[in-house]
């Protein structure tokens, strides 16, 4: 498993190549519409992405 | 001198108490026991696709077969759940269901062997006992033919039970079957809360974006006002 | 030497492909492995066997190359769910998370499932990867590529014209309008489950009349150019996603079918009028296609067509396509969905390397080989007995001849939807007993679903019209099975008299040739029904654990896996 940092400069690189994408196609509202979206993201993160846990049991509720 | 008699953790009282009482809200209704029999169709598909991993892993042989044939059985009760929840709900009127579906979390392979087989006899244990508390409460009701679909799947239960006991026991002692199921019940404990943990934070986050959503306001009557609708060839892609 | 791994995953049919020196080395989807049905996760297990079949770790790969731009996705995604408002309120939370929250960072979990450093990682176009999946594998120097599917990243169809190892983009139509999004809407309404039912509306189409096709035309409207569009309003496109049909569509066809249902074509008139309802479908997606097709020829003068994208998997009007376009020469890759992206995607970063086109696909045994001795220690501990063979094709001609159901395992496994002699059931064509069993009692699927033929490419001409040609090797077009012979291939022969064949050369290696040419000793006829080898709502059998399990759930008369053949102990 990758260090936090090299991880961290992965993701950064992904924001770059999605900020780089907008500016080509020219949607710079979408720019900062994402950035804000990306911080309300940061609950998620808390919540460590979401990712579903199956109960694994038989449940009623 | 026979063998002693492999250990078993003893069933946690409240498995009982909170089955029946689900139980009784849960099959009040044709459509709720549909979704009910559903539910336990997607956990028997899960159940079986850990097993197909753990038999493809397992370096022993004698175990991996028994792993395999757990799995098929798994199978053959998934199916029994999802065609009598789809009668259930034809007979209710209501729409039927999709085939189960269910992912997989590689229990085999992120708990190791031992703390597999302790969670799939915890997990086999508190079905069984759930089972027999649904299969009493309808016959109760005159249900019979959903009391029946429980009562034929008891057996297995049992089973599946008793060979991982005896596995745990053969792998690690009673000492250190006893030790694994700890782990198991405190990891599930954990796994809970964290589950209701995420729950709220998706609520916050759902709060949020709702926020959010309403301040697109103006770009969103932008993009209807100046955007051109597309339609046709392009030859710029 | 450049070795290029390619990936698709997280939306359907995750799958991984190896490309070594311009070699395809192996193609694997990831459900094979997972045991989960078009399991779209990122394909760990894929990857890894991927690196195993070529001998090499994830340190030599050179690049690794993701089918599609998440970078676009997203811009559309966002476009379409502004452009929905304010109805897309309920999809906005949950469809910006998905992509938000994981989706935007796939090159990055690539990255780490992999084991590269992340600029090793870049993305490819989705339909890019689809048009090199199909013609860079293709026998042809010169082709026209369509790629027809729901949606890439925000393009639905898109014409190519490849030479060589270049691909010139030429048109394209945008999301909304897609065949492939129109066939799934339909394929939900008829209660079927979306990217795995289509091929059974295909089936049942053959079973209805095209009544429908006034209600239709307010659907999708075709133009001249070769172009169509869809009517939003029948279609729910707010969470700028996959989703199906919206109330107005129920308004203009009539209530949809529960899923889960079972199909009484006989008695029920409902189930008829839904027949039907397919069968309109599928004319409107042919006439679409041909008109697409059409374009093509006019646009490129081109000879030969490469398919691909999910559509191309309908191999009914692939058959329209071949006789109808005005191309001598039709081709698709077995692995047209987005499974394909994956091979696509590595066969783009080969020639990006300065390494030419792999030779023309003439197999599709990309996967993993069985391994016979773990299939022998597991059938003792299941009770399953275990018999060495001297000659596994006569043995298995043997129990056919008696009327048996059979199991195959042999090579590496299939790459790509079908099974084609590498994981397969086979029994006699002829027999609509074996048949019924088959449907019925071993795979429980609906009762309007055919099975298809496997015959001896030299004399494949004799049984069907239209065989042999560049389709049928990999079971993507259909064909007539002439009449003289329809009542001995009872078995194999759909309602409206066509099979979707599979030619086998009596020289290639494997079981399945061998078993032909015992078949055609015996009897005369190199024909033998060739099914997939898994249980319902399961994907094709890969390794000797799931083998052995299958034959332990279910009663078929024998397994043979290599030279041994594996039975039931009764």
């Amino acid at each position: 498993m990758p260090s936090f940092l090299v991880r961290s400069a992965s993701r950064a690189r992904t924001l770059l190549e999605l900020l780089q994408h907008l500016l080509k196609r020219r949607r710079f509202f979408m720019i900062p519409l994402v950035l804000v979206l990306l911080l309300a993201g940061v609950l998620l993160l808390l919540s460590e992405g979401l990712s579903y846990v199956a109960p694994f049991v038989y449940t009623i509720f | 001198m026979a063998a002693p008699a492999p250990w078993t953790p003893r069933l946690p009282l409240w498995v009982r108490v909170f089955a029946w009482l689900g139980g009784q809200w849960a099959f009040r209704s044709e459509r709720r026991a549909a979704r009910l029999l559903q539910g336990f169709a997607c956990t028997e598909e899960q159940s079986q696709l850990e097993l197909r991993q753990a038999a493809r892993d397992c370096p022993d042989e004698r175990r991996r077969a028994r792993y395999l044939r757990h799995a098929l059985d798994e199978t053959r009760h998934a199916h029994a759940f999802s065609e009598h929840a789809r009668g259930l709900a034809r007979a209710a009127g209501a729409a039927g269901f999709a085939p189960p579906s269910a992912g997989c979390e590689r229990l085999y392979e992120r708990l190791g062997e031992l703390r597999f087989l302790a969670f799939v006899h915890v997990g086999e244990q508190r079905g069984r006992a759930e089972f027999e508390t649904y299969a009493r409460l309808l016959r109760k009701r005159g249900a019979g033919a959903t009391a029946q679909l429980f009562e034929d799947l008891i057996a297995d239960e049992r089973q599946h039970e008793a060979y991982t006991a005896q596995l745990l026991n053969e792998l690690a002692g009673a000492d250190g079957a006893r030790r694994a199921v700890r782990w198991v019940r405190r990891w599930q404990a954990w796994r809970e809360f964290r589950r209701r943990g995420r729950r709220l934070a998706r609520t916050l986050y759902n709060v949020t974006m709702l926020f959010v959503y309403v301040t697109l306001a103006p770009f969103a009557l932008t993009l209807r006002l100046f955007g051109k609708p597309q339609r046709g060839f392009s030859r710029e892609f | 030497m450049a070795a290029i791994l390619g990936i698709s995953g997280l939306y359907h049919d995750a799958a991984a492909a190896l490309v070594i020196d311009g070699q395809v080395v192996a193609a694997i989807q990831e459900e094979r492995l997972s045991r989960i049905k078009n399991d779209p996760s990122l394909p760990r297990l894929a990857v890894a066997a991927c690196l195993r079949q070529g001998g090499i770790r994830a340190e030599d790969l050179s690049a690794v190359l993701f089918y599609e731009s998440p970078y676009r996705k997203l811009e559309r995604v966002l476009h379409w769910l502004l452009q929905a408002y304010p109805a897309s309120a309920r999809h906005f939370s949950k469809a910006l998370s998905a992509q938000l929250g994981e989706k935007l960072w796939v090159l990055d979990q690539v990255a780490e499932l992999v084991g590269v450093p992340r600029a090793r990682v870049r993305p490819t176009s989705h339909h890019l990867s689809h048009a090199a999946s199909a013609f860079l594998v293709s026998p042809y120097q010169d082709a026209a590529i369509l790629t027809v599917d729901g949606v890439g990243e925000d393009v639905t169809t898109a014409l190519y014209r490849g030479t060589g190892t270049r691909i010139e983009p030429l048109l394209s139509l945008p999301y909304p309008h897609s065949l492939g999004l129109l066939y799934a809407a339909i394929t939900a309404y008829l209660g079927f489950e979306v990217n795995e039912g289509e091929h059974k509306v295909m089936g049942l189409a053959a079973l209805g009349q095209p009544r429908y096709r006034q209600e239709f035309e307010r659907l999708i409207q075709l133009h001249a150019d070769g172009s169509f569009e869809l009517a939003a309003r029948y279609f729910s496109y707010e969470a700028g996603g996959e989703l199906g049909f919206s109330p107005a569509l129920e308004q203009l066809l009539g209530p949809r079918r529960t899923p889960g249902t079972p199909w009484a074509l006989e008695t029920s008139e409902a189930d008829r009028r839904y027949a039907d309802v397919a069968a309109t479908l599928q004319s409107v997606t042919e006439d679409a296609l041909l008109e697409l097709a059409r374009r093509a020829k006019r646009e490129t003068g081109a000879d030969a067509l490469c398919l691909a994208g999910g559509v191309a998997l309908n191999a009914v009007a692939n058959r329209r396509l071949l006789r109808e376009a005005g191309f001598a020469h039709v081709f698709v890759q077995p692995a047209a969905g987005d499974a394909g992206g994956a091979l696509g995607a590595a066969l783009l970063g080969a020639v990006e390397a300065g390494d030419g086109r792999p030779p023309p696909l003439a197999h599709v045994a990309l996967g993993e080989p069985i391994k016979v001795d773990e299939a022998r220690a597991l059938a003792h501990h299941l009770g399953l007995s275990a018999e060495q063979l001297t000659d596994p094709a006569a043995s298995v001609c043997e129990l056919l001849l008696q009327g048996g159901i059979v199991g195959v395992c042999n090579g590496a496994f299939e790459w790509g939807p079908r099974a084609l002699g590498q994981r397969s059931l086979l029994a006699l064509p002829g027999s609509l007993a074996t048949r019924e069993r088959l449907n019925r009692v071993i795979k429980q699927r609906e009762p309007f679903r055919p099975f298809a033929p496997a015959v001896l490419r030299e004399r494949a001409a004799e049984f069907f019209s239209d065989a042999p040609n560049d389709l049928t090797p990999f079971m993507t077009s259909v064909c007539d099975v002439r009449p003289l012979h329809r009542q001995a291939l009872a078995g194999v022969t759909h309602a409206d008299g066509t099979a979707r064949v599979q030619t086998v050369n009596a020289t290639a290696q494997g079981l399945l040739p061998a078993v032909l040419s015992g078949l055609e000793r015996a009897t005369g006829v190199p024909i033998a029904l060739n099914t997939s080898l898994n249980g319902p709502g399961e994907p094709i059998v890969a390794h000797a654990t799931d083998a052995l399990a299958f034959l332990s759930a279910h009663a078929i008369d024998g397994l043979v896996i290599e030279d041994y053949l594996f039975r039931r102990r009764s």
